[in-house]
């Protein structure tokens, strides 16, 4: 007879099955259109070819006779920042959810079989990406000169410890925040926490192959600060195992790799786990801050609308109610914050990195090519205002007397315009300012201002123009957004470029008379297209 | 079953729930009323084990909630007001990962689901085929409800359970709880509809503002207050007083 099966054993499995569907299929579907699950786990599936796309990226290197140590550090950077940025974007959502206590807390589980399933899954996903980002450099490892077979087995073990050290990084992280700051301001500090981890990934992804590259790499002895880097521990690990090298810095990094992971995933699993409990119980417990209002009740947010220059800007009713709900979507909604913010952070991170490499070169060469990268940050933060995890509250528009999404549209983009874009343009001008000492290469900024304004409107041809009327769960192919993204990107640094040369050669005044002349007839046809949208999409 | 004494729960210097006692028998329903805000939901999920009381104790199914709160889940059912779940599931992962949380097996659990869809006529095709997120608001409840009975527990908590099901689903769910009480269930029903508590309940316990207001059998309750109904009872204890009078008054601002 068979033995009747253990309830904890049961227990754990079931919500590792839960969690790891989550974290494929996202929380929520409007159920809008008719997806099965089993789409949906394939489209998830996604990040695992484009991630094994991006690993093409380590054959820039392979043109170099890069010494075992540094090619392993490189590897292990990569992994770094990009585990690091995918984990940071879905972590809090899994680890802190609002919604969930309804759901689970009241069920007869202990919540460290919750944190322990959460966290296997984060594991097993990051490891999973790991190995499909470094395929291609699983090859080079192999066959590269003083390459051996042994590197197939110690990479995937490394990756697999990598996974641990950075799942353990950003649950410490996130506990440490909560330890410090305490409970109350919790939603605010789990957003902020994951936006300084995406950006602390992305910084340590940049720096580190800079670092390394202009350093005698393959000496600890005289590049000592090698040894603070955890990429570069990683890859000490793989290179002492596949050429059997016991050399003092090889022995170092790999010790360093071993006790620092196993010191991160006690402290975060073990040694602070028990005050998860208590952040599940609070997030019930939480109730929104009322904010504060003036004597007629209004918020900061209304009260900015007052401004003349605004109150012009904003003079459709429509528009304006539209810009102040996306207003307060993106100061109060943290799905909405966790969602936008650090995805533009890589905007504002990227281009400050080249610009101060590029800050001995006057030709603004580079400070062109950014300013067009720059105006790619309207599309990126426009087309995540269609995402919300109050996309039933966007149903109010449907039986609203409009004739076309458009009034609701512009004002969700008038709001990213305001609250994202022009937020990264002044800091900008700051940084060129500074970095350049001088405002000579600011002019390149109005190309970049036009084509931002025109890449704004692109998410409004190609997909709802209602704002958070969609879930996650509801994207489109990342095909799709991966050509517009790419073509987007294309057109605004194409247009960087010219305008260095525009410069160069005297024709600049020429040039944005003619891009701003283009920029007013596009703008004509994007807004008679966007007008023509359906306001359901299933009309 | 259910045996609170001195329950209190403090949010940040605001008393939800105060100093709350009661005794509820196996087999009885409870009707658990109260306005907006009263500390209703506070209470539930106090009961349930998912908030912990500033103060005070519990006692449900014979399991200190304080000192043992998995063993009360376990013999807890809740259908929570919010009746959130997880959209991207289909109803039968959902139901059985439910399931497993209870230490269900998945043979036994859709033994017990297919029992359940043939009693809330839903099918197995539309569990195993849709996402939740494509689920009607009635059909969305009936998967909560579900939930919260599978494992057969002695307690049952509802906050709002009749929210979007159609007549026919509610007629058939209120004669299923008037029957599992017989069979020695204690139901705690809480609802705005006060027409539903009257009829379905033994007991109605109104609360207001985190307090015991009001406590007894509907029939007694209308007698001792001159034979009025449980509807008007519930207004004057609550602070609703001259109701139909400012509505007329407000409904006139609508001629203008």
């Amino acid at each position: 007879m068979k033995a009747p099966a253990d309830p904890a054993k049961l227990q754990r499995a079931a919500l590792y099955q839960l969690f790891n569907d989550l974290f494929w299929r996202g929380r929520q579907t409007s159920g809008n259109r008719k997806t099965s699950a089993a789409t949906i786990t394939i489209r998830k599936g996604g990040p695992l070819l484009v991630f094994g796309l991006l690993g093409f990226t380590i054959l820039i290197f392979t043109g170099r006779s890069l010494p075992p140590l540094i090619f392993a550090t490189l590897v292990h950077a990569m992994t770094f920042v990009m585990i690091g940025m995918t984990l940071s974007a879905s972590c809090s959502t899994l680890l802190f959810n609002d919604q969930e206590s309804d759901i689970l807390l009241h069920r007869p589980v202990p919540v460290a079989f919750i944190l322990q399933a959460k966290v296997r899954v984060l594991l097993t996903q990051a490891w999973l990406l790991a190995v499909a980002l470094n395929g291609v450099a699983l090859c080079l490892g192999m066959s590269r000169d003083g390459g051996s077979w042994r590197y197939l087995p110690v990479h995937l073990f490394t990756l697999g410890l990598e996974a641990l050290f950075v799942v353990s990084a950003v649950v410490l992280a996130f506990h440490l925040c909560l330890r410090l700051f305490g409970r109350e301001r919790l939603n605010s500090l789990i957003t902020a926490s994951q936006v300084v981890i995406a950006m602390t990934a992305m910084l340590g992804g940049q720096l580190v192959p800079r670092l390394i590259s202009q350093s005698d790499v393959g000496n600890w002895t005289t590049s000592p600060w090698l040894r603070a880097l955890p990429p570069a521990w990683f890859g000490a690990l793989d290179t002492m195992v596949v050429s059997l090298s016991p050399a003092p810095e090889l022995l170092l990094g790999s010790a360093l790799a071993i006790g620092v992971t196993a010191l991160l995933a006690w402290l975060a699993f073990s040694r602070l786990a028990g005050s998860y409990e208590e952040v599940a119980v609070t997030l019930n417990e939480h109730t929104a801050s009322p904010g504060r209002s003036n004597a007629r009740g209004q918020r900061w947010t209304e009260r900015l609308t007052q401004w003349p220059g605004l109150r012009w800007w904003l003079r459709d009713p429509v528009e304006r109610a539209a810009f102040l709900l996306a207003a307060a979507q993106l100061t109060r909604a943290r799905d909405v914050k966790l969602r936008v913010y650090p995805q533009v952070a890589q905007f504002a991170v990227y281009p400050l990195i080249f610009l101060i490499g590029s800050r001995n070169d006057g030709s603004g060469m580079m400070s062109g090519f950014l300013a067009g990268f720059l105006g790619t940050i309207p599309l990126t933060a426009v087309s995540l205002l269609r995402y919300s995890e109050e996309y039933r509250g966007a149903e109010l528009f449907r039986f609203m007397p409009l004739r076309s999404p458009a009034p609701l549209f512009h004002g969700a983009r008038k709001a990213a315009m305001f609250f994202v874009f022009a937020p990264v343009v002044l800091l900008w001008i700051a940084l060129m300012g500074f970095i350049h000492r001088g405002t000579g290469q600011l002019v390149l900024l109005i190309p970049a201002l036009l084509i931002g304004h025109l890449a704004g409107m692109v998410p409004g041809l190609t997909g709802s123009c209602v704002p958070f009327s969609e879930t996650q769960a509801d994207r489109k192919s990342m095909g799709q957004g991966c050509i517009t993204m790419v073509l987007s990107m294309g057109t605004a640094v194409g247009v960087g470029f010219v305008s260095y040369f525009a410069m160069k050669d005297g024709w600049f005044g020429w040039w944005v008379l003619g891009l701003a002349c283009l920029s007013w007839g596009l703008d004509m046809v994007f807004r008679r297209i966007i007008r023509a949208q359906p306001l359901s999409t299933d009309d | 079953m259910i045996s609170l004494h001195e329950l209190t729960k403090v949010f940040a210097g605001s008393t939800a729930v105060d100093r709350l006692s009661l005794e509820i028998p196996g087999g009885q329903i409870v009707g658990f009323l109260g306005p907006n805000g009263a500390g209703k939901s506070t209470t539930l999920k106090m009961l349930t084990g998912m908030l912990r009381p500033t103060s005070g104790t519990a006692v449900i199914a014979g399991h200190d909630l304080l000192t043992d709160p998995l063993a009360v889940k376990r013999s807890v059912g809740f259908v929570p007001e919010s009746g959130a779940l997880y959209e991207s599931l289909t109803g039968l992962e959902y139901l059985r990962m439910v399931a497993a949380l209870y230490g269900l097996e998945t043979g036994t659990a859709d033994a017990r689901i297919r029992e359940f869809i043939q009693f809330f006529e839903l099918t197995w095709d539309t569990l195993t085929d849709k996402l939740l997120g494509a689920y009607s608001k009635g059909m969305r409840r009936k998967v909560v409800i579900i939930s919260s009975l599978l494992h057969n527990p002695p307690v049952i908590l509802f906050d709002e359970p009749l929210d979007g099901l159609d007549a026919n689903a509610a007629v058939g769910f209120k004669t299923l709880i008037q029957t599992l009480a017989r069979q020695g269930r204690t139901i705690v029903y809480s609802s705005h509809i006060l027409d539903v508590v009257e009829r379905v309940c033994d007991r109605v316990v109104i609360i207001n503002q985190g307090r015991l207001v009001l406590d007894g059998a509907p029939e007694a309750l209308c007698a001792a207050h001159g034979g009025i109904p449980l509807e008007e009872i519930f207004t004057r204890l609550t602070g609703g007083g001259q109701l139909k009078e400012r509505a007329e008054a407000f409904a006139k601002t609508f001629e203008a």
